[in-house]
């Protein structure tokens, strides 16, 4: 929460200053006006099938009202994000939407505006992070191989790429101060996950025992902490680079995902069921928060964020057709049903 | 549906009776020259359209072209030369089987053949049988099968072919077929190269078909050998290797290839004897693949499978009109790849096959197989079939059966997802086939139905993709069929065409299935005078959903395209044969698979030589 706010105060800074920056005629322009359609609320990134037309972005204002599509619809001629989006971040300004085929679209992340396309260096990215001005993409690289993943530094000056060879099979990725961390998790049978050094470069792996396969990761008031599928919430220790908490979830809590924390609650989710716990306890309670209906089993929870106390669920139905999403309150009162685009799988907020 | 169709085998049994011999010495023939017999013997109550050797060499080799102008089963292309997959009446990908000299090739990876990648050119005919034929064909065989067949003559020729073919974006395709018999011997080699650099421009747009580049060889040697007139050897080989770099569908995405190589080997020895044809088949199949998911590396994912099938097939006549063949096969597979461990599987099959012929105008034939097998369950197959002709004019056949497309190796054990526990798909069918003759005009009418259940779709659970039995489809719809010939003086017309109606209805759903359009058009009209040849074709797709709850922001538009050619033949033995064609003349823009675009205008020249 705290570093939402730092986020969003260094975003209404950073934007003032641009557009005062690019266009003298606007210096009279109210402070109260949005910085673009797209300021108040938040997208739901649909990842698409097959067929790069498919995938689309909706945004979601604050008073309630959808919008399907909006890259398209501010950039009609623009070329296709891309097959398979995955991810989103942002800094100040921008948007950064990483699509597995191998590019990297930037918008302006309240307008929507198309900025640029970085395809270079990027084979099969997944997830990106910012530190001091250069994004850090974890890659898969060949499938055919778990060797040569690797993470793509972007100096988002100029859009200039490097690449940081890492080899593990890269999946999602944290920041905390000038650190990067990355979940490896080559289909369940990588373990580890690896820490990079943005000033040298330097990796650094650390095991977290065998059968502890991370999926997700975040960092809470600098703080890291991962979930494993095998039900394990760790916190990991930068300085040593060791494990330095695991909190069992009880095993009758099966393929446990979706780390999320939010105002010291930390939520993950388990088949179609949300749980949550305090930050700190030493125990999990074996009830639920919510259980949604899905008509597809197979599809359950493709996205999941916790924001300000809401809970945002995306539904992937059958991957073939649109898929829903739900906003529920952390006491598992439904808020609200939406149709999403084909295969929603996040949730990021402006 | 069992039980009915049980209770129609022992209506029909109580017939038996009459007797007539009648085009004994023709399929002997068939035996000594086509592998394929029970295409001729035992598919008399479905509806099989042949294209002719003539058809074959004009235009350019995919499989997936020669049908889609030609017959009702609709394509999905990737793009020009990329993978292409069938529809055929309304069944997905895995239910059309293709039939090389008899034996089915579908992938045992994947359990589909890529219609891209199989060169018409080397085949002497191809065949395009409509509805179920699991009995006689296998898995995969529900909304019909192709057939690619070479023939093994004895007649003392010494022939040679070589045609080449030069089209748009560098297309070159060269062929060569040598035939060489006496009456005992019978030697037919080809060899056929195709290369593509298929870098065509998008219509209306400004980008290019990037990363298209294909090509891909093939060798073949068939061989006959009279022993004597009684016993027959045969020998048939397949070699295909070929490389293909997908094309892009945005600029940005990491460019990938595919490569392949198949063999197929067959070996027959036929005794025809009196009252029996005893037939002793053992074919060796190999199919193995390299993916690299970026050309830049050399790191790939392989995966190949090797099969034996053995087959002993003996065909005995109890009387005159009553033909009773029972069949013994066994197929060993040996998988093994990247995400597949060295794995085998063993199938043993008993096959009854029975025709009867009940005077000049009235014939029936049963097919059952059931299979011993411990990789599935795997259930009792049958066909029904039976025909009246009421006159010259009219024909009315009807035929019934259980089909089936067993799991493939990567459905069964792909590392991680592969479900053991998997079930084959199977079809319950019917149709009903008119046919009409006129003089030179032939009309064909059928009317099917189809309900395919358990069909195998992957879909993601936690933690991988697992395929499961879950989708109940039934499809069903009219397929016809015209032919029209004509003849003036030295002026020869022929009018061909065929429209299926398709409905394919996912039950779950109720929705039409993705890529299966509810209409179809194929036309042509070929005109010959003396040397010269031309013709007009004409193709009609309809708008395909492809989304399952048929989202139309995202359907394919209804398209047609028209192509025209014309050859001449030149020499005084008329040895040369040059022409040219040109495809999509309208420059129409379209997609047959949503994001793929497919070229405009292009050409294509071809020059044929017999010597």
């Amino acid at each position: 929460m705290k570093q939402f706010k730092k986020v969003l105060l260094l975003t209404l800074a950073t934007a003032f200053f641009l557009t005062s920056c690019s266009n003298d005629d606007d210096m009279t322009t109210p402070v109260s006006v949005p910085l673009g359609a797209y300021d108040n609320g938040y997208f739901v990134l649909n990842e698409g099938g097959g067929s790069s037309v498919t995938n689309s972005i909706t945004f979601v204002g604050d008073d309630g009202t959808t919008t399907e599509d909006v890259f398209r619809i501010e950039n009609p001629d623009a070329e296709e994000m891309g097959i398979f989006v995955q991810n989103i971040f942002f800094d100040a300004t921008r948007a950064f939407i990483v699509a597995g085929s191998g590019s990297i679209t930037v918008v302006n992340r309240y307008s929507f505006e198309y900025i640029t396309t970085i395809s270079t260096d990027l084979e099969s990215p997944r997830y990106g992070v910012i530190v001091n001005g250069k994004a850090y993409v974890t890659n898969n690289a060949s499938f055919a191989s778990v060797t040569d993943d690797f993470v793509t530094v972007i100096d988002l000056t100029n859009y200039s790429t490097s690449q940081v060879l890492i080899g593990n099979y890269l999946d999602r990725i944290a920041a905390v101060g000038t650190k990067v961390i990355t979940t490896n998790n080559q289909y369940g049978s990588e373990h580890s996950v690896s820490v990079i050094d943005t000033n040298t470069l330097a990796v650094t792996d650390i095991d977290l025992g065998a059968g502890n396969t991370s999926n997700s990761i975040v960092v809470n008031n600098n703080d890291v902490y991962v979930l494993t599928g095998s039900g394990k919430f760790m916190e990991i220790d930068l300085s040593s680079n060791a494990i330095a908490n695991t909190l069992e979830i009880p095993a009758s809590i099966l393929g446990t995902k979706n780390l999320n924390i939010d105002n010291n609650t930390v939520y993950f989710t388990s088949g179609a069921s949300v749980y949550g716990f305090g930050l700190g306890d030493t125990t999990v309670s074996i009830t639920p928060i919510l259980t949604y209906e899905s008509n597809s089993a197979f599809g359950v929870m493709y996205g999941f964020a916790v924001n300000n106390d809401v809970i945002y669920i995306g539904d992937a139905g059958d991957f073939a057709s649109n898929g829903s999403f739900y906003e529920y309150s952390t006491t598992g009162d439904l808020l609200s049903t939406n149709v999403a685009g084909l295969g929603p799988n996040g949730f990021y907020f402006n | 549906m069992k039980q009915s169709t049980l209770f129609i085998i022992f209506v029909i049994l109580g017939f038996c009776c009459m007797a007539q011999t009648k085009l004994d010495s023709i399929q002997k023939l068939d035996e000594v020259t086509l592998s394929d017999t029970k295409l001729k013997t035992f598919s008399n109550t479905q509806s099989v359209l042949k294209l002719s050797d003539s058809i074959i060499k004009k235009g350019n080799p995919l499989l997936t072209h020669l049908l889609n102008n030609n017959s009702t089963i609709y394509f999905k292309e990737n793009g020009f030369g990329m993978v292409s997959s069938p529809s055929f009446r309304g069944t997905t990908a895995q239910q059309t089987a293709v039939i090389w000299n008899g034996i089915n090739i579908n992938s045992q990876l994947n359990g589909q053949t890529d219609f891209s990648t199989v060169n018409t050119k080397i085949f002497d005919a191809i065949d395009v049988r409509s509805g179920g034929g699991s009995v006689l064909y296998g898995s995969g065989a529900i909304g019909g099968s192709i057939h690619l067949n070479n023939k093994v003559t004895y007649k003392n020729e010494n022939t040679h072919y070589v045609g080449i073919d030069y089209g748009s974006f560098s297309t070159i395709n060269s062929t060569y077929k040598g035939h060489f018999s006496n009456k005992r011997l019978s030697v037919n080699a080809n060899v056929s190269y195709l290369q593509s650099a298929n870098d065509y421009d998008y219509v209306n747009s400004n980008n290019t078909n990037l990363n298209g580049a294909f090509y891909s060889n093939n060798i073949g040697l068939n061989l006959g050998y009279k022993i004597n007139d009684k016993n027959i050897l045969k020998a048939y080989s397949n070699y295909y290797d070929g490389q293909r770099n997908f094309s892009l569908q945005v600029s940005t995405e990491t460019p990938s290839k595919y490569k392949n190589r198949d063999s197929r080997h067959l070996i027959e020895y036929l005794g025809l004897f009196r009252d029996f044809t005893s037939k002793l088949k053992v074919a060796y199949l190999t199919e193995s693949y390299k993916y690299f998911s970026n050309t830049e590396r050399d790191s790939y994912t392989d995966g190949g499978v090797n099969t034996l099938v053995l087959k002993y097939d003996i065909s005995y006549k109890l009387a005159d009109n009553i033909t009773i063949n029972p069949i013994v096969d066994y197929t060993q597979s040996i998988g093994e790849g990247s995400s597949i461990e060295r794995v085998k599987r063993d199938i043993t099959g008993f096959n009854l096959l029975l025709k009867h012929t009940i005077g000049s105008r009235f014939l029936y034939e049963i097919t059952t197989r059931q299979e011993v097998t411990n990789n599935y369950e795997s259930p009792f197959l049958y066909s029904l079939g039976l025909k009246y002709e009421f006159s010259d004019f009219y024909t009315l056949s009807v035929n019934g059966s259980k089909n089936y497309r067993v799991p493939t190796f990567n459905d069964l054990y792909w590392q991680d997802g592969g479900n053991r526990e998997l079930k084959p798909e199977s079809s319950y069918q019917l149709e009903l086939g008119n046919k009409f003759t006129y003089k030179t005009i032939d009309l064909s009418v059928a009317g099917f139905y189809n309900d395919i259940t358990d069909m195998i779709r992957w879909l993601p659970t936690t933690t991988v993709w697992k395929p499961v039995n879950t989708d109940n489809v039934k499809t069903y719809g009219i397929e016809s069929r015209l032919n029209i010939e004509k003849s003036i003086n030295q002026h020869h017309l022929t009018l061909t065409s065929t429209y299926a109606y398709t409905v394919s209805e996912d039950q779950e759903r109720k929705k039409q299935l993705i890529y299966v359009p509810y209409h179809k058009v194929t036309a042509a009209l070929a005109y010959n005078y003396k040397r010269l040849s031309a013709y007009y074709q004409y193709l009609f797709v309809g708008e395909v959903f492809t989304q399952s709850d048929n989202n139309e922001k995202f359907n394919l538009n209804a398209y047609y395209l028209s192509n025209v050619g014309m050859d001449y033949t030149l020499g005084n033995t008329k040895s040369f044969k040059v022409g040219a064609q040109i495809n999509n003349i309208f420059n129409h823009n379209y997609q047959s698979v949503l994001g793929r675009f497919m070229p405009g205008i292009h050409f294509n020249t071809y020059f044929n030589f017999n010597f």
